[in-house]
């Protein structure tokens, strides 16, 4: 294939030419931006959390005033949701990863230590809760029995009196004695000594802290239903609903009057909580999808234009004995120098572009693999846009060459 | 002039395809901005129109020194602003004259004291005459008085609906509802009170653009008297363990009131700026506050800024649609070339007959804003439809996308601005054609 005398003609459609450059580079400046922006809330909507997701279910109540047998209530409340069949395991947490709002608190190695060495998620546990959430043990052992304390009691407590043991996740372990076992540590919560008992594989927090997802760790302590706890059961996926409706009925029976805040399955939590990523997602999708289309339809009839304006010189070729196959080759070869000036222009436009948005809302560096995927697409694209324009040149009859037009 | 203007009218008509091509193109860009503008403009709007322009947030820096190793900084995404009530009372103590209040926004319970009835709301317990600052609308009765506040008179102010509800329809004025562990009595009836965005309480990670309005108002002393649970946003020093305890509160220990003060002029603005940072300088001095002293008054507007309650995705998307929108200009813009350049012969031949190149470019600048304006009244509907598209997401925030006639207005200026744009490089392209060579080939 000749490319000069495409270069030829080229020159002297500069304007045409230019715009159409112009319009690939735009396309795959912002196509290759809104991809990155897409794959990073893939990347969130992937995140783990450490627990069974599929197989729990959340009951929130809420009392009518102060309650002063909540604890009593709790405990029974318990008993009767651990009775519905089904359930395998229930309990009494304070959150769970990736709900709104999180309770937080910092840990320190030495009671007076001036900065404190980790900020975690503080998971307030009653019994059975390991198993309920399904996190696994790396090293240590599950809370014992006299270890769990009313959370109700605690509040009355004098600070120097108390102390408890802990459980951290693998993450938090590896911050606190990043080269020793973490188990039989003792490590402070504002002056409280924690003795570390276990550690689990992963538990994730329930929301992005200073940048942190991952480190987290669990108290012995029993909420209950009035004073920030709510109930997790856990159950096989097929049964949810069964067993979420059971469990509303059950707790209506323990005692009535009392409001029912949510009833959820944890899908539903961890799906609330991504629905922004994942409107974005969608939104960003519809962008692309669009962008790649507008660019096709302007390739579409700036080609048919030149079609159109060339069919003479076509009818010339054809006449001189180019055969239809040349004619279709010719402008897919024009469209593909047009779009490869435009992928150059737009991978420069690209960066600038991703620089501009790194510098005013925290994204990253976009990755180079972007770019010849990019290029591909738009590549592509170009070519499919151009074989309709092209293969109409390509029928041209060569008597076209004879007739005064 | 009329003469081009006709032409290029004349030539909207001419290759319908094109002209209906570019018409969607520009329609398309036009309605992206334009929905994602409307959105923005909503949720950068003043949330209590004429009152917000007078308040203004104080906050010294009481807390304790940095005790976080941890990377990242916790006050990036939601800046300080807590206070301590003793500090509170300091501070407003030494301004008399002004209007000042200390708020904090919590859910509560309120029922009929038979306990028949309840209903769960949030709430404002507030030192000082915080509903007629924040211009809470009074429908019946009045707020508390300076005297009540000071006496830790049980009184309360309720929003219609919690009213109604709780008293089953009959009159709630002068009755008794019981919050925490006291009676209040019901002094006032005010009116729907729910800014958006909800700038007066910002209780870190959480929407300030949905949830329901305050459903009562209540004095600060007289509701602690009662035992009322403060469930919200709240800083504990050290010693006071902030994590364990879920309902109760050490007034000593915590930071817990937003301080809000009603500020007209410049001066007094700059007077009370001072008094805030002679305050935190007395303060460190005499070894109450352990850290620099520091100390900020913002406008409400600067307070919602600082706290980035208009998501970054929204502006994000934004800079989407303005790229949507500039691909699809040079689109048209190739399209008119085209469209102008295979009309090379008539154009040749007015040039010719003497038409200067400035009538040409006319002519074709006529056609593209006629495109435009084409592009802007299609767009219309489209944004219409982004709104609602926009709208049935549900994030708190998008329920407020709605087109409002200034918006359309500016659509309309903005499409026939896009349409001469795109029209001007094709426009000179065309004038730049040598009359005689294409009038030859004729």
């Amino acid at each position: 294939m000749e490319i000069r005398p495409i270069l030829t003609t080229l020159r002297r459609h500069k304007t045409a030419a230019l715009l159409i450059v112009l319009e690939i580079a735009l396309a795959c400046a912002i196509v290759c931006n809104a991809l990155f922006l897409v794959m990073q809330r893939v990347d969130n909507l992937r995140l783990p959390s450490g627990i069974a997701e599929s197989e729990l279910v959340q009951v929130r109540l809420s009392g009518i005033g102060k309650d002063a047998n909540a604890d009593a209530i709790s405990q029974e409340d318990l008993a009767a949701l651990r009775a519905i069949p089904g359930v395998t395991h229930a309990t009494i947490v304070n959150q769970v990863p990736f709900q709104g709002g999180s309770w937080n608190s910092s840990l320190t190695l030495t009671p007076d230590q001036e900065n404190s060495t980790l900020n975690a998620a503080m998971y307030e546990a009653s019994e059975d809760t390991l198993a309920t959430l399904g996190v696994r043990l790396v090293a240590g052992r599950d809370f014992l029995p006299d270890e769990y304390k009313l959370s109700s009691e605690l509040e009355n407590m004098e600070i120097a009196a108390m102390s408890g043991a802990l459980i951290v996740s693998a993450e938090a372990a590896e911050k606190l004695f990043p080269d020793e076992p973490a188990v039989g540590k003792t490590v402070y919560m504002g002056g409280i000594p924690l003795h570390i008992v276990g550690v689990v594989e992963r538990l994730t927090r329930p929301t992005q802290m200073g940048g942190n997802r991952s480190h987290s760790m669990i108290l012995p302590i029993r909420l209950n239903y009035n004073n920030g706890g709510f109930y997790l059961l856990r159950t096989d996926p097929a049964r949810r609903d069964e067993v979420l409706k059971a469990a509303v009925a059950a707790l209506e029976k323990v005692a009535p009057n009392r409001l029912v805040m949510q009833q959820r399955s944890y899908e539903k939590i961890r799906a609330d909580y991504f629905s922004d990523d994942r409107d974005m997602i969608g939104l960003l999708l519809i962008v692309c999808g669009l962008l790649l289309l507008v660019t096709a339809l302007g390739i579409v009839g700036l080609a048919s234009f030149w079609v159109q304006q060339r069919t003479r010189q076509i009818g010339v070729r054809r006449a001189l004995g180019a055969t239809k196959g040349q004619i279709l080759a010719y402008f897919q070869t024009e469209n593909f120098i047009l779009a490869t000036a435009g992928i150059a222009l737009g991978m420069l436009l690209a960066f600038g572009v991703n620089q501009l948005l790194m510098s005013r809302y925290e994204l990253p560096r976009l990755p180079w693999l972007y770019l010849p995927i990019g290029a591909l697409v738009l590549w592509a694209l170009g070519q499919i846009a151009v074989f309709g324009p092209a293969r109409r040149a390509a029928s041209v009859p060569p008597a076209v060459a004879t007739r005064s037009v | 002039m009329r003469y081009p203007f006709e032409l290029g009218l004349r030539g909207l008509s001419r290759d319908l395809r094109t002209t209906l091509l570019a018409v969607v193109l520009l329609a398309l860009g036009l309605a992206a901005v334009m929905s994602m503008l409307t959105l923005l403009a909503m949720l950068s709007g003043d949330p209590l129109p004429g009152i917000s322009g007078r308040l203004h947030l104080a906050w010294v820096d009481s807390r304790q020194p940095e005790r976080s190793t941890d990377s990242g900084d916790p006050d990036r995404d939601s800046p300080p602003f807590l206070w301590k009530l003793p500090d509170a009372e300091a501070v407003m103590a030494l301004h008399p004259q002004l209007r000042q209040a200390a708020l904090a926004s919590t859910i509560l319970q309120l029922s009929e004291p038979a306990g028949a009835r309840s209903r769960n709301g949030r709430a404002v317990l507030a030192q000082g005459p915080m509903p007629a600052m924040f211009g809470v609308p009074l429908k019946r009765g009045r707020f508390w008085t300076a005297q009540e506040e000071r006496d830790g008179a049980r009184v309360a102010v309720l929003s219609e609906a919690a009213a109604r509800e709780l008293f089953d329809g009959e009159d709630a004025l002068g009755g008794e509802v019981r919050i925490g562990n006291g009676l209040f009595r019901v002094v006032g009836i005010g009116g729907d009170w729910n800014p958006r965005p909800r700038f007066h309480f910002i209780n870190p990670g959480e929407s300030t653009w949905t949830g329901e309005g305050e459903s009562a108002f209540l004095p600060l002393r007289a509701a602690l008297d009662a035992g009322v649970p403060i469930i919200g946003s709240r800083q504990c020093d050290d010693e006071n363990a902030g994590g364990f305890g879920f309902d109760s509160i050490d007034l000593a220990g915590c930071r817990w009131l937003a301080l809000w003060a009603e500020l007209e002029t410049t001066d007094e603005r700059d007077a009370y700026a001072a008094s805030l940072a002679a305050f935190a300088q007395a303060r460190f001095e005499a070894g109450v506050f352990e850290r620099e002293p520091a100390s900020r008054l913002d406008t409400v507007s600067e307070w919602l800024e600082a706290n980035r309650v208009v998501p970054d995705s929204v502006r994000l998307n934004l800079w989407l649609a303005a790229g949507l929108l500039g691909l699809c200009m040079v689109n048209v813009a190739g399209l008119l070339a085209a469209r102008f350049l295979r009309r090379g012969g008539e154009l040749g031949i007015r040039r010719v007959l003497g038409a200067p190149r400035a009538s040409v470019i006319a002519q074709c600048l006529v056609e593209a804003g006629a495109i435009g304006t084409l592009g802007g009244l299609l767009a219309l509907p489209l944004t219409l439809f982004g709104l609602w598209l926009i709208r049935i997401q549900n994030h708190g925030y998008t329920e407020l996308a709605h087109l409002d006639g200034r918006l359309f207005l500016l659509l309309l200026a903005l499409a026939v601005a896009v349409g001469v744009l795109v029209g001007l490089l094709p426009a000179w392209r065309a004038a730049r054609i040598e009359p005689v060579l294409q009038v030859k080939s004729l």
